[in-house]
């Protein structure tokens, strides 16, 4: 198809690249970004981190200046920097070509000239990375007053400080990203003071000043059409909204809905700021004496520098004390100065570590999307951050020689922590579980840390994932160019070109256990500890339990959108990931979802189960059918109507299937009718409009919509989506060539012949003596039974069909083309229309019904800084309240920081205490009744219930006969027997689990789990 | 689909759950064996007095998914039952569930729920439309119906058939365990009285079969 030629279109924006960067910022902030020009000045690590994550963001244009030469050191952190370059490259030509591959909508320009007045104009926002105090104040000037939004960000070994000026009168168009609330309302009262009440099971989230709109209100229609209003709440129910009196009277239905509100702030320049200490913004509620220190610490620092021509040397006491003395001159009067900080700030100030600069580089790139789209609040105005927590614990003590530069790579860490922990590092055994997003950035952080990178040292990394479009929008080791390959090999290659050293094994085996031959003892004996980089809660508890059972420390992360946490489990030390749980997610009712769904939710959810079972779960019971001779047989178990609509679709796929693509269409123009007419026409059957429940108020209300059949109408695009996205997909199920030209399959939907339907009346039995009707059944068999008989042997035989398979569908969100999401969009859309719910667009349906988690390259890089840090605690043993668990959400912004919770100790009796981390180890292989005496007499324990896994292997109410035939089995056989599972041959040790009584008190204890070996 | 991948302290609760519900029997509500999978889990609910479905035994069967206590687990009737909140399938709808459910909530909990249920059906949030009609219009009705479903379906005890087959069978199924000998189908307990059953066990590899059952007698 041909369009006449638009000049000067808008940008388009690649939905599939930005995919899961739209679900947490949307198109409308996407499309601020993409016309935002930024200045990067300075490109050691902080800076190439910045300019990573505006690239792969899909800002405008940045534009990178640096002209110093490439040094050693700078290979500590900046990891687009090769050894080659050293000496010889300017910094920003240094890693241009690097950044010009991240991504191929972004422009990137390498500036050389000066940084004068004119060039600076050209840029909506300046970003300063570790450059000069002065040059900052020069830059923030010049920006602020020709309203160009600055941030000047440094980091100090393991200090970090970042400082925003967007300018006077900045607008905020939405503070924190949440999706406006929205209420189902069941009342409105007539009054001065006029009451709204909303429906019971919804908790208000309104606080008093807040805006609402209101829409499909009946009765007091008029509120409408009314420009937002402002509310006072009364209870977690109701609130008011100022006079009704003059309204009609309120009969049903309607929402309530939050109206956003911006904000606007103002920011001032940095030379006011540093005089001031005003606008500081905490990131750690219990670094009390941090800000002020490090604020004139900082500045200490530089002022030292602008004598000396260096930063403080590291390690070196004179320097720190001289820092000490400006400090002194800086500070005010009341601020009393912490000298231990100051100290650990001069020490390092030459230290650059790639966490920091993750954890820097990351924030400031979010704060760059801030400036330029005005989402999210932005951090106001100056922000400090530190992890001395994990600096060595006898720093002071150590020798100056110990920190010393060795001209190395890793020069930038060595000063910060030490040649001995340097090395330690090195020789690390790490096994990183997933090379997705948060994988690819501990990848980067690993190879620049060198972990793994010694002659002992190896970096394990599994994804059994290959790597698709959407990836790369955050996955920053993958291009283009290497979709469809394996996600741990790409990646690991990508970082074997920025750490040649780095020793790196990628596997494609996913962890669970049925992969716990390649994941065996030996394996995980090997490791020091374990980095989950997973996106699923089921492997997080799976790698959890590994790493107690084996005792190796767990460093675990995840990120929603801005929102982001960090969690390190240490052996002996902490609870473990399972020890807490995110709260339950909370289902849809099955009521809701059938018959009075409410919301898109609803639908979209009941349009991907539709899916599920039309074009995958009805293939896979037919082909299960065909070559498993059981399949019959373990129907029995089910529910007799379950197992009569199995049958019932494996005959009508097998016997009514089609044979062209003609015979789809119709079936989809008949599921049509059956979905969003026949349907309702039979619930609006059963429950009129009018009808009124025993307690006087109307059936339809409520929670509760009223639905409305839907007559097909072949020009209605909505209807035809549905048809065209069925047929396909019916046509795939059986490997039909689908018809590609619409106005053919319009025509053909237009013919096909549709039967009336009338609404069933429910035949009531109420004596065993009537004749039974269809739903019903006849004594001495169920009428399901019977159907099933008949079905069964109009079935052709399996061996008649030998061979025969249908394309089962397996859901894929992220293909344009293959109709899965259309039809879910279709689907949920109209049945939407069916129950009057506001339906929802592709993208919206894709996000919902994909349960895609909204993803930003900023936030996984922040994240993988913070595990970093624990990570270096975590090798030096330290101890509990050293380490901290992050939570942090970018966008409020908010940060957060706790001590780990302590393995809870468990007592069984006086002196004998346990954790999670502690078992009983038991060598076998012994009878059940070995087994039992040996807890009884030594350990002074009854045990009432042994389980191994999932499967029971004792318990007190087994019933007599069989606990004495089990009581002489050994207990691996038992286990085989039980569970009808071989034991796996290359193990030696079951998990056991057992409930006991003190044998003393008879009082119920709690135990440990016994590792039981059954084999040598 | 059970988890093999519940977490210790998970299945321990579990077992914990299960050792608590067989020493304390809660009224109306009998747990059947369920020990080579506990993530499977079948329980017996009789019929409340003075409800239609007084004299019936219904079994309703809860699997937990391998995010429980996370996500709620499954619940579902595997006898029929004419009820409001159960549709034809089995799925039962409460809200313990789904938007209640707390991590907390026990199966006991659940078991109580579902026994409730029976007694205060609820018509409003209707998974069986012609129950839950026929309530709204006519509870003398909809009791006669229920009724009537109970004395077909679920008019025999169901643990009562499994204890006489266990003992029965006790000998030669610990001597062949893997075997899928075949037992009466508990769903349809009401087709036939259990000395027909047996015969039919003995003889038929009818669909009925229950290769599951075959064990818990070891």
């Amino acid at each position: 198809m041909s369009k006449p030629m638009e000049v000067e279109q808008e940008p388009k924006i690649d939905d599939a690249l930005y995919s899961r960067q739209l679900y947490a910022l949307s198109h409308e902030t996407m499309k601020k970004i993409t016309s935002t020009s930024v200045l990067v000045v300075g490109l050691q690590g902080l800076g190439i981190e910045i300019v990573k994550d505006l690239s792969l963001a899909g800002v405008k244009s940045v534009t990178l200046y640096d002209k110093e030469i490439v040094e050693i050191k700078d290979l500590s952190s900046q990891f687009y920097f090769s050894p080659e370059q050293v000496g010889k490259v300017g910094r920003a030509e240094a890693c241009f070509q690097k950044v010009v591959d991240l991504n191929s909508y972004v422009r990137i320009d390498v500036h050389n000239d000066e940084l004068n007045d004119e060039f600076l104009k050209k840029f909506n926002v300046v970003v300063l990375a570790n450059q000069p105090l002065a040059l900052q104040l020069k830059v923030n000037e010049f920006c602020h007053s020709n309203k160009i939004h600055f941030i000047s960000v440094e980091t100090r070994g393991v200090f970090g400080q970042l400082f925003n000026d967007f300018g006077e009168q900045f607008t905020i168009t939405d503070t924190n990203g949440e999706n406006p609330n929205s209420y189902m309302i069941s009342s409105i009262s007539q009054d001065k003071e006029g009451i709204v009440t909303v429906v019971e099971e919804q908790k208000l989230q309104l606080l008093d000043g807040d805006l609402v709109t209101f829409k499909e209100v009946n009765g007091m229609s008029a509120l409408n059409d009314l420009p937002p209003q402002k509310i006072k709440t009364i209870s977690p129910l109701t609130f008011s909204i100022g006079d009704t009196t003059n309204l009609p009277q309120y009969t049903s239905g309607g929402y309530v809905t939050e109206v956003k509100q911006s904000k606007i702030v103002d920011f001032k320049p940095l030379k006011n700021i540093l005089e001031s200490g005003e606008n500081i913004f905490i990131t750690d509620d219990f670094k009390f004496t941090q800000p002020s220190n490090l604020l004139v610490g900082f500045q200490a620092i530089h002022k030292f520098a602008e004598t000396n021509k260096h930063f403080p040397r590291p390690h070196n006491k004179d320097d720190a004390k001289a820092v000490i003395e400006i400090a002194k001159s800086l500070k005010k009067a009341d601020d009393e100065l912490d000298e231990k900080m100051l100290t650990q700030l001069s020490f390092g100030a030459q230290g650059d570590i790639v966490p920091m600069q993750a954890i820097l580089g990351g924030i400031t790139a979010q704060e760059v999307l801030k400036a330029c789209s005005g989402k999210f609040t932005p951090i106001h105005q100056i922000a400090f951050f530190d992890s001395v927590e994990c600096l060595p614990e006898d720093l002071e003590s150590l020798p100056e020689e110990e920190f010393q530069p060795i001209g190395s790579r890793y020069d930038g860490q060595i000063i910060t922590f030490g040649k001995t922990l340097q090395t330690k590092i090195e020789n690390l055994n790490y096994f990183l579980v997933g090379a997705g997003a948060i994988g690819c950035e501990m990848l980067k952080n690993f190879a620049m840390m060198g972990l793994g990178a010694g002659p002992k040292g190896l970096v394990h990394v599994t994804d059994m994932d290959t790597i698709e479009k959407s990836n790369l929008n955050r996955q920053f080791l993958f291009r283009s160019s290497d979709i469809q390959q394996l996600k741990s090999q790409t990646a690991a290659n990508a970082v074997r070109v920025m750490n040649p050293a780095l020793n790196v094994k990628a596997y494609s085996l996913r962890v669970g256990p049925d992969t716990e031959t390649h994941y065996n003892e030996e394996f995980f004996n090997s490791l020091d500890g374990v980095c989950n980089a997973l996106d699923n809660v089921e492997a997080r508890l799976y790698m959890d339990s590994q790493c107690v059972y084996y005792g190796k420390p767990l460093l675990e992360s995840g990120t929603l959108g801005t929102k982001g946490n960090t969690q390190v489990v240490v052996p002996h030390l902490t609870e473990s990931y399972s020890s807490s749980r995110d709260p339950p997610e909370k289902g849809i009712p099955v009521c809701t979802l059938h018959n009075f769904p409410n919301a898109i939710e609803h639908t979209i959810q009941w349009a991907r189960d539709t899916f599920e079972g039309l074009f995958k779960n009805s293939a896979d019971n037919v082909n299960s059918y065909l070559t498993n001779p059981s399949f019959v047989q373990s129907l029995s178990t089910q529910n007799p109507f379950v197992r009569l609509e199995t049958l019932s679709s494996i005959k009508s796929s097998l016997i009514d299937r089609p044979l062209d693509f003609n015979q789809c269409i119709a079936w989809a123009r008949l599921k049509f009718e059956e979905y969003f007419n026949n349907t309702i026409e039979q619930l609006l059957y059963n429950f009129p409009k009018d009808m009124v429940t025993t307690t006087g108020t109307p059936f339809w209300s409520g929670p509760k919509r009223a639905p409305t059949p839907l007559k097909f109408n072949v020009d209605n695009p909505l209807h035809l989506d549905f048809v065209v996205a069925a047929a396909n997909l019916r046509a795939f199920n059986y490997g039909i060539k689908a018809e590609t030209n619409i106005d053919v399959i319009q025509k053909q939907a237009a013919n096909v012949i549709v039967p009336d339907f009338t609404p069933k009346k429910v035949k009531i039995q109420t004596s065993e003596n009537e004749p039974a009707p269809s739903a019903n059944t006849q004594q001495g068999g169920d009428a399901e039974d019977d159907q099933c008989d008949t079905i069964l042997s109009q079935l052709p035989q399996p061996s008649e069909m030998a061979g025969y398979k249908i394309n089962s569908i397996q859901f894929e969100k992220d293909d344009d083309s293959n109709h899965h999401i259309d039809f879910v969009t279709a689907t949920s859309n109209l049945r939407a229309t069916n129950y009057a719910i506001t339906p929802a667009d592709k993208h919206k349906t894709k996000g919902i019904a994909g349960k895609i988690i909204p993803a930003l390259v900023t936030t996984t890089a922040v994240v993988a800084g913070f595990v970093c840090i624990e990570l270096i605690k975590v090798i030096q043993n330290k101890a509990l309240e050293k380490y901290k668990s992050t939570f942090m959400n970018l966008g409020i912004p908010f940060f957060g920081f706790v001590e780990p919770i302590a393995a809870p100790k468990n007592k069984i009796r006086e002196g004998w205490t346990w954790t999670l981390w502690d078992r009983f180890d038991v060598d076998g292989d012994i009878t059940l009744k070995e087994f039992l005496d040996l807890f009884k007499n030594k350990h002074g324990l009854d045990i009432s219930m042994l389980s191994c896994k999932v499967t029971l292997l004792y318990a007190l109410f087994t019933d007599k006969k069989a606990k004495e035939e089990r009581l002489k089995m050994k207990i691996s056989k038992l286990y085989e027997t039980l569970s009808k599972k071989p034991l796996p041959e290359d193990k030696k040790y079951l998990l056991l689990e057992i409930c006991c009584n003190d044998t003393e008190t008879d009082d119920d204890v709690d135990v440990p789990s016994v590792r039981y070996k059954y084999r040598n | 689909m059970s988890s093999e991948n519940l977490p210790p302290d998970v299945i321990k609760r579990v077992v914990k759950e299960l050792k608590e519900l067989n020493s304390s029997t809660l009224e109306g509500i009998t747990l059947l064996p369920c020990e080579e999978d506990i993530t499977n889990i079948e329980a017996v609910v009789t019929g409340p007095a003075g409800t239609p479905y007084e004299g019936g035994y219904f079994k309703a069967r809860l699997i937990l998914s391998s995010d429980f206590p996370r996500s709620p687990p499954k619940a579902n009737f595997i006898t029929k039952i004419f009820h409001p909140n159960v549709s034809k399938k089995g799925e039962i709808c409460v809200n313990t569930l789904k938007k209640d459910w707390a991590e907390d909530l026990g199966l006991k909990h659940i078991l109580l729920t579902i026994k409730c249920l029976l007694i205060v059906p609820n018509a409003e949030s209707s998974l069986n439309e012609d129950a839950s009609r026929l309530l709204l219009e006519n509870y003398e009705d909809y009791c006669k119906h229920a009724k009537l479903f109970t004395s077909i379906h679920a008019s025999k005890p169901i643990v009562d058939i499994n204890n006489n087959n266990n003992n029965n069978n006790n000998s030669e199924n610990t001597a062949t365990p893997t075997s899928t000998t075949s037992t009466p189908s508990i769903t349809t307990a009401s087709t036939s009285s259990p000395v027909k059953k047996k015969t039919e066990t003995t003889t038929s590899t009818t669909t009925k079969a229950q290769p599951k059952k075959s064990l818990k007698r070891l």
